[in-house]
């Protein structure tokens, strides 16, 4: 509870990945200790608080990815070094570590946790990364997770359409055994069907309206789960019994509001 | 954190002696769970039964959908949180059409807030169509005209609850603020209003300022105290409530142990809320307190109904 309050820390250094998406480190041991696919909620005094995956850590830095959307993330991209904010956490569930080949799948911004989650294979498994996203100049991170197949919106790199669509192909002739994947959930959906259906695992990270990040206020409820404590990783029998996962999220009154 | 969910009563295999009638309904165990955790869909109520709570509440709901207050919302602090949510709610119809479709498995009142009686008189009507019991929230401390704005005034609480009562057939309890002196007499006027019980505490006014930045923590600013902090707060309150009511008041505010649990009853609690403890905790908080319980009971051989106000007699 005590944890729960925001520590407030100065940006140390921040980088552009694309016109859209901006890292910021921070020093924050607690979440530099973080889980791959744990998140924090960052505060933007006078501004809001949002959830952030934790997208890389180094010694007692943790570093954050993120995606120029509204007003609180428009805030954090125009911070500077030596600017303050705040970061309570970590939180959640992140992903498993693997134990034999697996493929690291990600779309959009959803690279950010995959790419801590790449970071953090010290057990040196087979890992194939695919990134998607909308164009050429949005694919994040795509030398440094080495990925083997890019697929952009527009085709202007890479397979001209949805990642989703070259995992088959991928996965032919390679002994893998899971898929790790993050970003928009109509690929999360295309991905779990694909494991079922060849008897692949899979554990995805899922987004959520997230006000509390601890489990109290409902707010980023699926069903009956709690995203944010009991997620936002989650194995594939547990996507496979949700009802409104792939259909519906909640708004921030609690509207269903389809995906 | 978790230390301090664990019991220090021994407890045993799965023994339930806390099954209970009140308020004309039965439940498998007095606790349940606290409005505004966990309760915004549905899913998240019948959540609470599938891990052992005897009933629930409802998120707040009003007669429109409304988003809440701008972020930050919640704020830890040292044993408890300070939140402003906001009362954001999807609207008592909405809500009540979805819960029209789920089997919850246990009782459930649907908690609605409104700004004067008629609204309450509707609210209430609504809210029926898909509940057991309605609470009314005369009590949130952080949200404009709603709330504890009209839950401190005898004269109106009494109004409210008396419109409720006849808006439906179902029992009425009205949910009491802890910030103010009047409690007691809050208390009397919502029972001459015809409440079947009274709920207390719901959280108690406060707020967080960063000393760093300077400035309030909390979007709203301001925002309502919950877990174990509260717990002597609610203790009192429900301890003065028994000495001046003869309506089974539930309790509320800071249970996570079967010791927390025991002594609100012992001040004259009937049933029990849990609201943050399912956040610092685990969802088992309801199954736990509940063993703990039982076997309090056992071992001092009494009744549920032996413990409740046992405190007050010498
Ligand atoms: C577990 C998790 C991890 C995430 N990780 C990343 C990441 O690594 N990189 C990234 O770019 N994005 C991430 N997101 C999404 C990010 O939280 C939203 O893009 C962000 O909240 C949008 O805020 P905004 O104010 O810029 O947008 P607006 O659209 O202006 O939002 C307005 C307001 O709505 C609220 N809001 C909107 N979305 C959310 C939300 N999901 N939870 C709580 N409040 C919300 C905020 O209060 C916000 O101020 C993650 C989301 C979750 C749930
Ligand atoms: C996040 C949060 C939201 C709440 N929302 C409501 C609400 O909508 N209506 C209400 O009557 N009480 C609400 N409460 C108050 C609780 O129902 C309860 O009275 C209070 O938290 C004390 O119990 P606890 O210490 O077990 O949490 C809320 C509490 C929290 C922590
Ligand atoms: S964000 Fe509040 S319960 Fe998950």
């Amino acid at each position: 509870m005590g944890n729960d309050k925001p520590r407030i820390r100065e940006v140390a250094l921040t980088g552009q990945e694309s016109p859209t998406v901006k890292t910021i480190r921070l020093y924050d041991p607690p979440t530099s200790d973080a889980a791959p696919g744990q998140f924090a909620m960052l505060w933007v005094p006078d501004s809001g608080e949002i959830p952030i995956a934790i997208s890389g850590t180094e010694e007692e830095y943790s570093e954050f990815t993120i995606k120029h959307r509204g007003e609180t993330t428009s805030e954090i991209h125009d911070l500077g070094v030596g600017d303050k904010i705040g970061v309570r956490g970590p939180y959640g569930v992140g992903f498993s570590r693997p134990t034999g080949p697996a493929v690291i799948l990600g779309g959009g911004y959803g690279v950010a946790p995959l790419r801590y989650f790449y970071q953090s294979n010290s057990s040196n498994v087979p890992l194939t990364t695919l990134i998607g996203a909308t164009s050429a100049e949005e694919l994040l991170f795509v030398d440094e997770l080495d990925a083997e197949i890019v697929s952009t919106d527009d085709g202007s790199r890479g397979h001209h359409g949805y990642i989703t669509e070259v995992i088959e192909d991928v996965l032919e002739g390679k002994d893998v055994e899971m898929i790790y994947t993050a970003g928009p959930e109509p690929m999360i959906l295309r991905a779990l069907e694909i494991c079922k259906s060849r008897g692949l695992d899979l554990e995805a990270s899922l987004e959520r309206v997230m006000k509390c990040g601890v489990g109290l206020c409902g707010s980023c409820l699926i069903d009956g789960f709690r995203v944010c404590k009991d997620g936002p990783v989650v194995g594939l029998d547990q996507l496979d019994e949700f009802s409104e996962f792939g259909r519906w999220t909640r708004t921030a009154s609690g509207k269903k509001e389809p995906i | 954190m978790a230390s301090s969910c664990r019991a220090t009563v021994k407890t045993v295999g799965n023994r339930t002696g806390t099954s209970t009638k009140l308020l004309g309904l039965k439940f498998t165990n007095p606790l349940f769970l606290a409005s505004g955790v966990m309760g915004t869909t549905p899913g998240g109520l019948k959540s609470a039964v599938d891990a052992g709570a005897g009933g629930v509440v409802t998120k707040s709901l009003g007669l429109e959908a409304r988003k809440g207050h701008s972020s930050p919302n919640v704020v830890g602090v040292d044993c408890g949180y300070l939140n402003a949510m906001g009362l954001p709610n999807p609207g008592v119809e909405y809500f009540t059409e979805e819960l029209s479709k789920v089997d919850v498995g246990a009782p459930v009142f649907a908690s609605i807030f409104g700004e004067d009686p008629d609204q309450f008189a509707k609210l209430t009507e609504i809210a029926s169509g898909a509940a057991d019991g309605i609470e009314l929230n005369l009590s949130c401390p952080h949200a404009e005209k709603v709330g504890s704005a009209v839950g401190t005034d005898p004269d109106l609480v009494e109004r409210i609850v008396s419109k409720a009562v006849d808006a439906t057939d179902l029992p009425v309890l009205a949910k009491l603020t802890p910030n103010t002196d009047r409690i007691v007499d809050i208390g009397r006027a919502a029972e001459s209003g015809g409440a079947a019980g009274v709920v207390a505490i719901n959280t108690v006014s406060g707020m967080a300022i960063d000393v760093e930045t300077k400035r309030p923590v909390l979007g709203n600013v301001t925002g309502g105290l919950s877990g174990r902090a509260i717990h002597p707060v609610a203790v009192k309150a429900v301890y003065d409530l028994y000495e001046g009511l003869s309506v089974p008041i539930i309790g509320v505010g800071g249970v996570e142990t079967p010791e927390t649990a025991v002594e609100l009853i012992l001040a004259g609690a009937s049933a029990l809320q849990i609201g943050t403890a399912v956040a610092t905790c685990e969802l088992s908080v309801f199954r736990d307190v509940d063993r703990g319980l039982a076997e309090y009971l056992s071992q001092e051989d009494l009744s549920l109904e032996d413990l409740v106000g046992l405190a007050h007699r010498n």
